[in-house]
C-alpha cells in the first residue's frame, strides 16, 4: 500500500485526482490540503511516500514548500502553464502533469512514482530547486523555519543577511533565521535598489546603513540603525560608495 | 529646417553640376550664336548665373516661411509674385552694374546687354520658378517621409497594445485551469460541465471580438464580467463573492470593448488566487455628469505581500485609456490594509 497526500487550491482539481486514483487500489489517500502552508506541516508529520502537488496555491507555492519540507516522498507535480516549472521538470526528468490531463496520462505518472519508490530513489527536489533558484525573479518572501514552526517572512522584514557555511542567517527586526540557500541567490533575487552587497559574507538592506566609518588603514564597516556593525570588503566598497553618495 | 541643398554632400554637388551646365550653355550662346569675345561671353555668363545661383539658395528661406508644407496657396502665389519681381529686379540690377565696372568701356557690348534685357527677364522669370518648384518638391516629399514614418510608429504602439491586450485576456492559467475544473465536472456533474463549456466558449467568444469593435456598452461589458466571474466562482466556489451595484445610467454608456476584464482579472489573480479565506469583489458604477465613474474593489489577505506596483494588465487599461481619450487622469489606484481599489472614468464624448 503506497500512502498519498494531495496538496491542491481547486476542489473541482482534487475531485478529479481522486476519480483518477480508483483505478489504483494499492495508492491510499490519507490527507488533502486546499495550500501550501496546512499540507506542510501534515506532510513533515505524517510522512506520506507519494504527493500529488500543485505549484500555484495560496500562502505557499508547491516550490516553496519543497524549500522547508523535511520529508521528501515522491511527487507528481500538476501545474496549469508555467513555462519555467516545466522547464525545470523537463531537465530533471521529473514527472509532472500539464492541467488538463488524461486518465492514461495519469497512468504513466503514477507508474514512474512506484518505481521511484520501489527504488527508494525519490530525492529529486535540490536539483529542481537549484534549477528553478536559477531564474533571476525578484522574490517577495522568504519561507524560513522556526523551531518546528514554519514561517512566511515578507522580504520588507529583512534587515541584513549573513552567510554560514552553506546556509545564511537571515536577520530581522527581532530575530533571526537559518536558511538553505547562498549568498548568491538572495543577491540575485532581491532588489538591488533595496539590498547591497557589502561583503562575501554579507547582504545588507541599503535602508538600515545609518554610518559608514574607516576603520584601520583601509577598512570600512557599516553601522546599522540598532547598532550592529558589518565589515565591508574591498570588493563591497565601490558599490557602497556609489548607493550612498560617499 | 535647414536647407535641403546643404543637407548632403551629394546634393551641393548636383546643385553646382546644374548651375555649371546652364553657364556652359549660356557662355556658347553669347560666344557662338552672338559672336561675343570670349572672355566678355564667359563673364556674362559666369555673372549672371553665378548671382542666380547665390539667390536661389536664399530663396529657400521664404520658401520654408510660406508653407512649410510644401503645398501652393493663394496667399502662396502672392508673396511669389511680390517676391519673383523683387528677385528680378535686383538680379538684372547687380549683374548690370557688375559687368559695367569690369566692362565699362566697351559700348558695343552694352547695346547687346541692353537690347537682350526681354530675353534675361524671361531667362531669370524661368530660373526663379524653376527654384521654387524645387524647393517645394523636396519640403513636400520630406513631409510625405516624415508622415509615413510616424503613422508607421503609431501602428506599431496600437498593435503592440493589441497584442498586450490579447495576452492579458487569454491568462493561460485560467484557461487551462477551467478546461482541468470542466475535465473534472463530467464525472461529477456533466451538466454543470456543459454550463460551464458554454460559459467559457462565450467569454472566449467576446475576447476574440476585440479589435473588431472598439466600443461596446457598459452592460454588454457586464454581462461579460459576469460570464468571466462565473466561470471563476465554479473554481473556487465561496472563495469568491461578488456584488454590484450598478447606477442605470451606466447601462447605455459606451465604453472602450475589454476595458474591465484585465481590471476584474487582476482582483482575482491577487485577491482569490492568493488566499485561502472568501474574498469580496464589488462592482460598482454611476453617472458623473460629463461620463461614468466604475469602482472594483477587491479584499485580499494581507499576508500576501507581493503586490508591487499595477501590474501589465492595469497599466494596459491605464495605456488605452490614455489613447482613446487623451487623459492621463482617467485610473485611480487605492490600496488600504486589505483592500485594493481601481477606479476608472468613462467620460462621454460629442455630448
Amino acid at each position: 500500500m503506497i500512502t498519498a497526500i494531495i496538496v491542491e487550491d481547486e476542489k473541482l482539481a482534487r475531485d478529479l485526482l481522486r476519480d483518477y486514483l480508483k483505478d489504483h487500489s494499492d495508492i491510499k489517500i490519507i490527507a488533502e490540503f486546499e495550500d501550501g502552508f496546512s499540507g506542510l506541516k501534515a506532510i513533515n508529520e505524517l510522512k506520506p511516500e507519494l504527493l500529488f502537488l500543485d505549484i500555484q496555491m495560496p500562502k505557499l507555492t508547491g516550490f516553496e514548500m519543497l524549500e522547508v519540507l523535511d520529508h521528501i516522498p515522491a511527487i507528481i507535480f500538476t501545474t496549469a502553464y508555467d513555462h519555467y516549472a516545466i522547464k525545470a521538470f523537463e531537465h530533471n526528468a521529473v514527472d509532472y502533469l500539464l492541467k488538463p490531463f488524461s486518465r492514461l496520462r495519469f497512468l504513466e505518472a503514477v507508474k514512474k512514482a512506484r518505481e521511484r519508490i520501489g527504488s527508494g530513489d525519490t530525492n529529486i527536489t535540490d536539483k529542481l530547486l537549484e534549477h528553478i533558484d536559477k531564474q533571476n525573479e525578484i522574490i517577495h518572501r522568504v519561507v524560513v523555519r522556526w523551531g518546528a514552526k514554519i514561517h512566511v517572512l515578507p522580504v520588507e522584514d529583512i534587515r541584513y543577511i549573513q552567510a554560514e557555511d552553506d546556509y545564511v542567517m537571515i536577520f530581522t527586526r527581532d530575530n533571526k533565521f537559518l536558511k538553505q540557500k547562498t549568498m548568491k541567490y538572495f543577491e540575485s533575487h532581491l532588489t538591488p535598489e533595496d539590498f547591497v552587497r557589502i561583503h562575501r559574507s554579507y547582504i545588507v538592506r541599503i535602508g538600515e546603513i545609518t554610518q559608514m566609518q574607516l576603520y584601520e588603514k583601509d577598512a570600512y564597516i557599516v553601522i546599522l540603525k540598532d547598532g550592529t556593525k558589518l565589515p565591508v570588503s574591498k570588493g563591497g566598497l565601490p558599490q557602497l560608495k556609489k548607493l550612498l553618495d560617499f | 529646417m535647414s536647407n535641403p541643398i546643404f543637407e548632403r554632400r551629394q546634393n551641393i554637388f548636383i546643385y553646382i553640376l546644374v548651375w555649371l551646365l546652364i553657364s556652359i550653355i549660356h557662355f556658347l550662346a553669347g560666344f557662338i550664336y552672338y559672336d561675343l569675345p570670349f572672355i566678355i561671353a564667359a563673364a556674362d555668363s559666369l555673372v549672371y548665373n553665378g548671382l542666380f545661383a547665390l539667390i536661389a539658395v536664399i530663396l529657400w528661406y521664404p520658401v520654408r516661411y510660406n508653407n512649410p508644407e510644401g503645398k501652393i496657396t493663394g496667399y502662396g502665389l502672392v508673396t511669389y509674385l511680390v517676391l519673383g519681381i523683387i528677385i528680378l529686379v535686383a538680379w538684372l540690377f547687380i549683374g548690370y552694374y557688375l559687368l559695367k565696372v569690369i566692362f565699362g568701356g566697351n559700348d558695343e557690348y552694352f547695346r547687346f546687354l541692353n537690347e537682350s534685357f526681354f530675353v534675361r527677364v524671361l531667362v531669370g522669370v524661368l530660373f526663379f520658378i524653376a527654384a521654387v518648384l524645387m524647393y517645394h518638391i523636396l519640403v513636400y516629399y520630406r513631409a510625405l517621409q516624415e508622415k509615413k514614418l510616424n503613422e508607421t510608429k503609431l501602428n506599431l504602439l496600437v498593435r503592440e497594445t493589441e497584442l498586450n491586450m490579447l495576452r492579458s485576456q487569454m491568462n493561460p492559467h485560467f484557461l487551462f485551469n477551467s478546461l482541468n475544473s470542466i475535465s473534472s465536472l463530467t464525472v461529477s456533474n456533466p451538466d454543470k460541465a456543459r454550463e460551464m463549456i458554454i460559459q467559457l466558449s462565450d467569454f472566449l467568444r467576446y475576447a476574440l471580438k476585440y479589435g473588431q469593435h472598439e466600443e461596446t456598452t457598459f452592460a454588454d461589458e457586464l454581462k461579460n464580467i459576469e460570464l468571466y466571474l462565473n466561470i471563476e466562482k465554479t473554481r473556487f466556489e465561496d472563495k469568491l463573492v461578488f456584488e454590484k451595484k450598478i447606477n442605470d445610467v451606466c447601462m447605455q454608456t459606451k465604453v472602450p470593448n475589454m476595458i474591465l476584464q484585465p481590471v476584474v482579472e487582476n482582483a482575482i489573480k491577487h485577491g482569490v488566487y492568493e488566499s485561502t479565506e472568501p474574498v469580496f469583489i464589488k462592482l460598482s458604477c454611476r453617472g458623473t455628469g460629463d461620463g461614468i465613474e466604475i469602482s472594483l474593489k477587491n479584499t485580499f489577505d494581507p499576508e500576501h505581500k507581493s503586490r508591487t506596483g499595477a501590474g501589465l494588465g492595469l497599466k494596459n487599461v491605464e495605456n488605452r485609456l490614455q489613447l482613446i481619450y487623451n487623459r492621463m487622469d482617467l485610473l485611480k489606484v487605492i490600496r488600504q490594509e486589505n483592500s485594493f481599489e481601481v477606479i476608472i472614468r468613462i467620460p462621454q464624448k460629442n455630448q
